[in-house]
C-alpha cells in the first residue's frame, strides 16, 4: 500500500443537499490539497467528514493503508484515534486556558517534562514567546491563530486538516499569516487539506485544488492549471477569472488559435480538440498595461483599450477596459499613476498567447 | 429554635442536593446534547414539579412507592423498605420535586458550552470523559453550582411534599418549615418568628452568593 490518504465519500442531508468527492494525495512525500468553493458549496463537510466529526454515508476513506471510514463495512474510525490536527475557522481556543493550557491540552499523555518541552518548543516555532500565560480574550486575532495552530500541531498529527485558516484575520495579518503558514508547512511536512475560497490562499499553499460547488467536484487538478484553465465558465466565475467573453475560433495553426472576441482577434494556446464556439477566460493580474505600442515583446496579443472604469481594490488598482471586448486588468497604485489612468485614456493592453484560456461553449 | 428540626432539614438539603447533582448532571447533559426525537417530552416531565402542586408530587409518591407496586419493590431492594414517614421518603419526595431546579440549569449550562470546543478536544486525540472534565465541565460550571444551590435553598424550605409523605415526626420528618407551621398552629408566633426569620437570612445569603457567582461567569 502506498502512503495515500484516499477519498471517494458522499455525505446526504435531510434536506436533499448532497456533498460528493474524491480524490488522492500523497501522504509521503506530504502533500497539500485545497478544497475551494463559495461559501455552502459543501467544502467544510468534506472537511468533518475527514476528521471523523461526521459521518459520511457512503463511499470510504483510506489513509496510509488504515481504513479511517467505510460505509460498506460500517467501519467509523472516532477522530480521537485519527491523529489529526483540526484548525477550525474561528480557532475554538478553549476560553478557560491559557496559551500554555491551550497547547498542552492534546500532550495528556506525555510526562509533566516532555509536555513543559513540547509546550515550549510550539511557542518558540509560532513566536509566542511571553504570551504562555495570557487567555485567547487577551490575544489578536493573529496570535489567536498561532495559538490554534500551535495546539493542533502539539501532539503530532499525521493529517492536518484547515477550514479556512486565515479568513477571520484582517487584510495585513493575513498577508503576513499567508507567507508564513506556507514556510511552515513546508518545514513540517505534514500532508495537509485546507478548505478555502480565497483563491491567493489556495494558490500559496495549495498544490491539488478541487473546485465545489452545490455539493459537486466541478474541476480537480494541479492549482496553477485549474485557476489558468478553468473547465468552464462557472469554474472560472469560481476561482476568479476577471474576464470571461464569448468568442469564435477562426483558425487554428501550429497549436496557435486565432478568436475573434467582440471586435478584437486573440492568439490563444489552442487546447487538442476544439470546436467553433469558445468562452474566452483571462487573469486580471496577465494583463499588463503600458502607455505606448511596445517595441519588442513576446507577447502575442497587443491591444488598444480605452479606460472605462477604475475601482481601488486594497494595494492594487482594478482597471475595467474596453479592448473591444470587455476586458479587465490589475495594476498596483503607482503605475497606475505613472500610467495616468483615468476613464476614456487610452492604453495598450499586453497579454501573453498561454494566458488565454479557451473553454468550449 | 427547635434545633432538631433544624438538622433534619439541613440533612434533607444536602441529601437532596447530592443525589440531583449525581442524577441530574448526566441527564442534563444528555438533553443538552440530543437529537432524540422525544426529548421534549422527558424535558416536560423534568419541568412538570415545577407547576404542580406539592400535594400532587407527595401523592403520587405515596401511591407508587407502595410496598406492593413494581417502584416499591424496587426501592424495597436498595434498602428503602418504606416510603411513607421516612427520611429517605421525604428525601425521594424533595429531589422529585427540586429536579426543574436543578436540571434546568444544568442544561442551560451544558448549552451555551460550544459545540465546537469540544469537537476540538476530541480532534485533539482526547476522550470524550476528558473532553467532558477538561472543557464542558469548566466552562458550564458557573451554571452548575447555580442548579445546585438553588436546589439546595429551595429544598430547605420544602412544606408541601414532606408534609405529604413524612408526616410531622420529630428528628425524622419534621423540618423547619413544619416546625414553623406548628408554632403558627400553637398561636406561639415568636418562635415562629425566629425560625421563619433564620429561613429567610439563609435563602438571602444563599441566592445573593448565586448572583455573584452569575456574574463571575459572566466576566470571562
Amino acid at each position: 500500500m502506498s502512503a495515500e490518504l484516499e477519498v471517494n465519500i458522499v455525505r446526504r442531508y435531510p434536506s436533499g443537499f448532497e456533498v460528493a468527492a474524491s480524490w488522492r494525495q500523497p501522504v509521503d512525500p506530504a502533500s497539500i490539497t485545497v478544497l475551494f468553493g463559495p461559501s455552502g458549496s459543501g467544502k467544510t463537510t468534506l472537511l468533518r467528514c475527514l476528521a471523523g466529526l461526521e459521518q459520511p454515508d457512503a463511499g470510504r476513506i483510506l489513509f496510509d493503508g488504515t481504513c479511517w471510514f467505510d460505509a460498506a463495512t460500517g467501519r467509523h474510525v472516532p477522530p480521537q484515534r485519527r491523529r489529526i490536527g483540526f484548525l477550525f475557522q474561528d480557532y475554538a481556543l478553549f476560553p478557560h486556558r491559557t496559551v500554555a493550557g491551550n497547547i498542552a491540552f492534546g500532550l495528556a499523555h506525555l510526562s509533566r517534562n516532555e509536555r513543559r518541552r513540547r509546550v515550549a518548543e510550539l511557542l518558540a516555532l509560532f513566536e509566542l514567546e511571553g504570551l504562555a500565560d495570557r487567555y485567547p480574550h487577551e490575544l489578536s486575532g493573529g496570535q489567536q491563530q498561532r495559538v490554534a495552530l500551535a495546539r493542533t500541531l502539539a501532539p503530532h498529527p499525521r493529517l492536518l486538516l484547515l477550514d479556512e485558516p486565515l479568513s477571520a484575520l484582517d487584510g495585513p495579518t493575513r498577508d503576513v499569516l499567508r507567507r508564513k503558514l506556507r514556510r511552515w508547512l513546508q518545514a513540517l511536512s505534514i500532508p495537509a487539506v485546507i478548505v478555502t475560497h480565497d483563491w491567493l490562499e489556495a494558490s500559496t499553499l495549495g498544490e491539488q485544488v478541487l473546485v465545489l460547488d452545490d455539493g459537486r467536484v466541478l474541476q480537480q487538478g494541479p492549482v496553477a492549471e485549474v485557476f489558468s484553465r478553468p473547465a468552464s465558465t462557472r469554474v472560472a466565475g469560481i476561482v476568479g477569472v476577471e474576464t470571461v467573453v464569448p468568442g469564435e475560433v477562426q483558425a487554428v495553426e501550429n497549436g496557435l488559435a486565432r478568436v475573434a472576441v467582440g471586435t478584437a482577434t486573440l492568439m490563444a494556446v489552442a487546447p487538442s480538440e476544439l470546436n467553433g464556439r469558445v468562452h474566452v477566460c483571462i487573469r486580471a493580474e496577465e494583463v499588463t498595461l503600458l502607455p505606448a505600442p511596445p517595441e519588442a515583446t513576446s507577447a502575442r496579443n497587443r491591444l488598444l483599450a480605452q479606460v472605462v472604469r477604475l475601482e481601488p481594490e486594497g494595494a492594487l488598482v482594478r482597471v475595467e477596459l474596453d479592448a473591444g471586448f470587455p476586458l479587465v486588468a490589475l495594476v498596483t497604485r503607482p503605475s497606475r499613476e505613472e500610467l495616468q489612468l483615468e476613464p476614456g485614456r487610452t492604453v495598450w493592453a499586453l497579454i501573453k498567447a498561454p494566458a488565454v484560456h479557451l473553454v468550449p461553449r | 429554635m427547635d434545633w432538631t428540626a433544624a438538622w433534619v432539614t439541613l440533612r434533607l438539603a444536602l441529601w437532596t442536593t447530592g443525589i440531583l447533582c449525581v442524577l441530574g448532571l448526566p441527564l442534563a447533559y444528555w438533553l443538552a446534547t440530543t437529537r432524540f426525537p422525544g426529548r421534549g417530552v422527558i424535558e416536560a416531565l423534568v419541568t412538570l414539579p415545577l407547576v404542580l402542586p406539592p400535594t400532587v408530587v407527595g401523592f403520587y409518591l405515596l401511591v407508587a412507592t407502595a410496598p406492593e407496586r413494581p417502584i416499591g419493590q424496587m426501592l424495597a431492594a436498595i434498602g428503602i423498605d418504606r416510603v411513607a414517614f421516612t427520611f429517605p421518603g421525604i428525601v425521594l419526595g424533595s429531589v422529585l420535586f427540586n429536579l426543574p431546579f436543578a436540571v434546568r440549569p444544568f442544561t442551560a449550562a451544558f448549552q451555551s458550552v460550544e459545540r465546537r470546543l469540544v469537537e476540538a478536544a476530541w480532534c485533539l486525540g482526547v476522550s470524550r470523559w476528558r473532553a467532558f472534565t477538561g472543557v464542558v465541565l469548566p466552562l458550564a460550571w458557573p451554571g452548575i453550582l447555580t442548579g445546585l444551590v438553588l436546589s439546595f435553598a429551595h429544598s430547605l424550605g420544602e412544606f408541601g411534599v414532606v408534609l405529604m409523605v413524612g408526616g410531622n415526626i420529630p428528628g425524622v420528618t419534621r423540618t423547619l418549615s413544619i416546625a414553623i407551621y406548628d408554632e403558627v398552629q400553637a398561636l406561639n408566633y415568636a418562635a415562629a418568628d425566629r425560625m421563619a426569620l433564620a429561613l429567610v437570612g439563609f435563602a438571602l445569603g444563599v441566592l445573593t452568593l448565586v448572583y455573584l457567582l452569575e456574574r463571575k461567569g459572566l466576566r470571562r
